[in-house]
């Protein structure tokens, strides 16, 4: 089964360059963030003689209004960046797949009482909530990876439960309901497997819902503190030197865009290999 | 179709309460205290104490629900904490500049949406379509804050082309002046929804173009154009108005970093400002019209769709 | 019965000090403004009747009523709309509403004369009716004034009493030195409007506020604006300008942007804009000195920094070069502070401990100390850049001697609730600034035991009885030495490190004039709008 699927991303990717390059931008940058420390420069030094110095061979990027090597506070913002989308992801997916399930599998009361709540927890403006927490709780990277985790769970698991209900309706999961097997066995054999690829494809697109979110949260001030950087905390600094340094705006601006964008590519690309009616598009 | 609308906003009643119950308890339950926006460096911990009491700050935070409740139902939003204005006066000056934020931006995207869904369809897989393709992808990726940055610092500061904050110029009072000061904020809060009704309109096109009614009209001699807007745009249109529905959220969170960023005196600005100065009153009334917004939204498009799609009307 | 003699001593010295004051400091305090203020008007510049001036307000304003108002864009819009009694500086008195103020000889009690014919914006005349009534508003404590405490002396409330239509007499329960000028601060509020309202702070008068300042309300949309236009019966004379307008835009950058672009009149810059500006012939650009010192607080709750060689050691390891330099550029906008006090204060001494950087030193007090690393975290008002540029740049030159500073920024007023009690322990070092003033005797309550202004939880039981001996020395002599050696005291004892005595610097639009009549001032910018005027 798993085999098929990856086959038919492969499939999938050989047919489409914007999706190569997506690949490729993600591998890269999460190698560079990963990697950062080799820089050699420290991503907190002050060096207040040499702030807002033009990108040049010693600094691709520039400096910024405290002196410092703007290409590396980069990476390292990359990582705050890419971790808070990845573990935001894990913790909405997790949820919406649990709830999800239970919801399509168990039906009736349950059901219609875990999608009410999913409808009003929806009917929040869910930026404005993240917002208000955000700026009660003490800022920083944690509370910001489990506030967007515990607020963008709600899609997911109505896919899910979608998903769900129509795998309970199929002869070998209604076979193993008639021999008796316990739903947790049911779930965990029959119907997680089946949901997978939905889900894989959810996620995707869910990391990259995350990192815009991180980023606008962070431009707001309500994200990762001083002197840490994120790509849109860094965005926030540079937003006063647009006269005198629009580099500063330049470099965080574009790597948050092509980040995004290749999440976005490849959960498309994901979802054309799991769905083969799509395919024809 | 009477019945149903009214069902449906029966079922808003108890949403609404529900969702004034989960904010209270999330504003309340965080930390973080109104009584700081009475704080003055010459107060000493007294003080602070006796407004608090005032305030009615003291009491159990059902209480204190219950108390808000009451005072909503009897039209009553309270108080803003910082500026002691009534909070209803404040919201219903602000929504007339977010409501027309909104729809103008939802109108724009729905016809530009439409417009390059339907040619990117018409063209599929030509290099018009790959373009669109590319641009959709960057419409729903780019963070909205860094592309109102680069639209301000091109079209305002190094252009001079338009005004970079506000509604109007102090003084002037017509109405080329708004749609001025309107340019970068509605381009700011569509792109998202230009790119998701483009990339609905193009795939539902090119499924409604491998429908059996199109080949037969091919065969029969039709020009593809003339297919492609006499029969195809109708059927691929219904969706939109789902679209309708689902592209409101994305612009009720889109107005409150659009509005701070371009000095828009609507609602969301009104919302981030409150926040930052934990005036809870303002906080939880502007929660509550943005889910009013929503769920009205919601409402809408369902009885909407109902009306054009006659299978929903039998089932009623 | 000391305690009396000893205060009307005070007070009396503090008048012979602000009228020497006013002799020194009068070529001073105004030559930062002029200087560059020349340069723009070497133009011939007419004058011309009308014009708006507009601007920027980061928020809407609270309150539009001064017994509430506390916050910088309230404070500016009721400058224009409320005015003053008098006003008290450095140089003199100016008295706006009140014609004179005379202290009895005991100085128990103070007799305000108001000017003849004045108006509120209405049209009712301005009596003493209005000043009594303004005055037992802010002292009824279900109103919540926080102007309250300008009236009670030692926790007991001031007397006030009409005596005729235009005279009022207040009867103090006690001795005071700052009343006289706390009581001109106060723009009073019209009786015939807000007489028998319940809540005044919520008040629907407060939406159209009638005042007595040389701009009345015109319009308000919030979010937006809040228009004020020329009050024809001003008792300064009729304003020169239409108008003035308040643009509310709580993006700082987009302010600036918005400057640039001629759609405001004038904005406090930070020294980052400061060549956006001045190469720009639009705009003149002006510096003034608030007579505000930035320093840090040390809170010595803290088990390490209860020990005086760790808070001498960080003071050693902060290079205060480095701070002008990535914080103002150069000491043109901010100048090195040594002492506690600011150098327009008397017997100001920079013959103090001056902790020039030192790292050696430092490390050395560290190990004297027993520490070689230690967690310390600093809070700071997240809004403020300049304080955030000082906490990165002090967190590295920190490190350098094993400390580890962990930056808080807060909220506003989530900071001050923290910072005004000494005995929080969410933090261990702060940023503050403060403006005390001229007489070297206002600096007391920050560092006397016990006193809820010491924010350091300072005790220094030979230090406390040298401010009393400040006040009653007359020898003036004697008396510099006495506060030189208290400068010199705390210095030695750290608890509070100062940084920097930064300027304020305005960017005008250039078309404008009269600055310097209207007089720049700190908050609210100017302190008499009706003298602006627009030019061509």
């Amino acid at each position: 089964m798993n085999s098929k699927l990856l086959s038919n991303v492969t499939e999938q990717l050989k047919e489409n360059s914007l999706g190569k390059i997506s690949i490729f931008v993600i591998v890269i940058l999460t190698f560079a963030s990963v990697l950062a420390f080799l820089s050699p420069y420290d991503p907190n030094k002050i060096d207040v003689m040499n702030r807002l110095a033009a990108p040049s061979k010693q600094h691709p990027f520039g400096t910024d209004e405290m002196g410092r090597d703007y290409f590396t506070r980069a990476l390292y913002g990359g990582r705050v960046s890419l971790t808070v989308g990845f573990l935001s992801m894990i913790i909405s997916t997790t949820i919406g797949t649990i709830v999800g399930t239970i919801s399509g599998y168990f039906g009736g009361k349950v059901d219609s009482f875990i999608m009410r709540f999913v409808d009003i927890l929806m009917s929040i403006p869910t930026f404005f909530l993240i917002l208000i927490l955000n700026a009660y709780l003490k800022p920083g990277v944690q509370n910001i990876i489990i506030i967007i985790g515990l607020f963008s769970w709600m899609s997911i698991a109505r896919i899910v439960r979608g998903e769900t209900i129509s795998i309970k309706e199929r002869e070998y999961v209604q076979y193993s309901q008639v021999i008796g097997e316990k739903s947790s066995v049911i779930i965990k054999k029959h119907i997680i497997p089946n949901i997978f690829p939905t889900v894989i494809v959810a996620a995707t697109l869910n990391i990259a819902s995350a990192i815009l979110m991180e980023s606008s949260l962070s431009f707001l001030g309500l994200g990762v503190r001083q002197p840490n950087s994120s790509w849109g905390s860094m965005l926030k600094y540079a937003q006063g030197y647009m006269e005198e340094a629009p580099y500063l705006a330049f470099f965080p601006g574009i790597l948050i865009l092509m980040t995004v964008l290749s999440f976005n590519v490849l959960g498309d690309i994901f979802r054309l290999a799991f769905e083969p009616k799509a395919n024809d598009d | 179709m009477r019945r149903l609308i009214v069902k449906r906003m029966l079922q808003t009643i108890p949403m609404l309460i529900a969702i004034s119950i989960v904010s209270f308890l999330l504003i309340k339950l965080a930390p973080g205290d109104p009584v700081q926006a009475y704080i003055t460096p010459e107060m000493g911990p007294t003080d602070i104490e006796r407004i608090r009491e005032n305030l009615g700050l003291n009491d159990p935070i059902h209480i204190q629900y219950i108390r808000w409740l009451k005072n909503v139902l009897k039209g009553d939003l309270g108080y803003s904490l910082v500026n002691h204005r009534p909070v209803l006066i404040q919201i219903k000056e602000r929504l007339p500049a977010t409501i027309g934020l909104m729809s103008t931006s939802l109108i724009f995207s729905m016809i530009v949406g439409i417009i390059v869904g339907l040619l990117s369809a018409a063209n599929q897989n030509k290099l018009f379509d790959r373009i669109v393709t590319l641009i959709s992808y960057l419409g729903i990726s780019i963070p909205s804050f860094w592309f109102a940055m680069m639209l301000i610092f091109l079209l305002s500061l190094k252009l001079k082309l338009l005004p970079s904050i506000g509604m109007r110029t102090i003084g002037v009072h017509s109405t080329w002046d708004l749609i001025k000061h309107a340019i970068m904020p509605t381009l700011v809060l569509s792109i998202q929804n230009i790119a998701v009704i483009a990339r609905y309109i193009r795939s539902s096109t090119i499924s409604q173009l491998k429908e059996d009614y199109v080949i037969v009209q091919l065969a029969a001699g039709a020009s593809r154009n003339e297919i492609l807007y006499k029969y195809v745009l109708k059927n691929a249109i219904l969706p939109v108005i789902t679209i309708l529905g689902m592209s409101l959220p994305s612009l009720v969170s889109g107005a409150f970093i659009t509005e701070s960023i371009f000095g828009w005196p609507g609602m969301g600005q009104l919302g981030v400002t409150a926040i930052f100065s934990y005036d809870y009153p303002l906080i939880m009334a502007i929660t509550m019209f943005s889910s009013l917004i929503l769920i009205l939204g919601n409402l809408l498009s369902d009885v909407l769709y109902s009306v054009v799609d006659p299978r929903i009307k039998e089932l009623n | 019965m000391m305690n009396k003699k000893w205060l009307v001593l005070v007070i009396a010295l503090v008048m012979v000090i602000s009228a020497a004051c006013s002799n020194t400091s009068e070529n001073q305090a105004p030559a930062d403004t002029t200087n560059e203020a020349t340069e723009g008007e070497s133009v011939e510049k007419t004058k011309v009747d009308g014009g708006i001036f507009i601007f920027a307000i980061n928020s809407d304003p609270n309150v539009m009523n001064p017994l509430y108002a506390g916050d910088r864009v309230t404070m500016t819009i009721n400058n224009a709309l409320f005015a003053p009694l008098y006003v008290t500086d450095a140089e003199e008195t100016r008295f706006y509403l009140a014609e004179s103020i005379t202290p009895s000889e005991d100085f128990l009690s103070y007799t305000l004369k108001l000017k003849e014919g004045l108006k509120w914006h209405d049209g009712e005349p301005i009596t003493a009716d209005d000043i009594v009534f303004t005055v037992t508003s802010i002292l009824d404590e279900s109103q919540n004034s926080h102007l309250i405490g300008n009236f009670l002396v030692d926790g007991k409330p001031v007397e006030v009493n009409k005596i005729d239509d235009l005279t009022v007499e207040f009867k103090l329960p006690q001795i005071s030195v700052p009343f006289m000028s706390k009581l001109g601060a106060i723009r009073p509020i019209p009786k015939h409007i807000f007489e028998g309202e319940e809540d005044l702070a919520k008040s629907d008068k407060n939406l159209e506020p009638i005042g007595s300042g040389p701009f009345k309300f015109k319009e308000f949309k919030s979010g937006e604006k809040l228009e004020l236009e020329r009050f024809e019966d001003y008792f300064g004379g009729r304003p020169n300008l239409d108008g003035v307008v308040f643009r509310v835009i709580s993006d700082p950058n987009s302010a600036n942007t918005a400057l640039l672009n001629g759609e405001l009149s004038a904005r406090y810059i930070t020294t980052d804009d400061i060549d956006k500006f001045s190469g720009n012939e639009n705009f003149h650009v002006a510096t003034f000195d608030e007579g505000m010192l930035n320093n840090m607080v040390f809170r010595l709750n803290n088990e390490a920094l209860q020990n005086k060689d760790v808070r001498k050691a960080i003071a050693y390891a902060i290079n205060k070069d480095e701070i002008i330099a990535g914080v103002y550029r150069s000491e043109e906008y901010a100048k090195k502070a040594y002492s506690v006090f600011v150098p327009t204060t008397q017997y100001y001494t920079e013959d103090v401990e001056k902790y020039e950087y030192n790292l050696d030193k430092a490390k050395e007090l560290m190990e004297k100390a027993g520490y070689d690393n230690l967690s310390l975290r600093l809070a700071y008002t997240n809004s403020s850049k300049e304080q955030e540029a000082y906490g990165l740049i002090m967190q590295q030159q920190l490190s350098e001697i094993g400390i580890d500073l962990e930056l808080i920024p807060m909220e506003r007023g989530a900071f001050l609730e923290k910072f005004i009690d000494a005995s929080t322990t969410d933090f261990d070092l702060a940023f503050n600034g403060y403006v005390m003033g001229l007489d070297p005797s206002g600096y007391s309550p920050l560092f006397l035991a016990g006193n809820p202004n010491n924010f350091m939880g300072y005790v220094n039981e030979e230090l406390d009885p040298m401010w009393d001996k400040g006040v009653i020395e007359t020898d003036p002599a004697k008396r510099a030495e006495i506060y030189e050696e208290i400068q010199r005291i705390i210095m030695d004892d750290m608890v509070v490190y100062p940084i920097a005595y930064p300027k304020s610097i305005v960017a005008i639009d250039d078309r404008f004039g009269g600055i310097e009549e209207a007089r720049l001032v700190p908050i609210t910018m100017f302190e008499d709008l009706s003298k602006l005027y627009l030019t061509e």
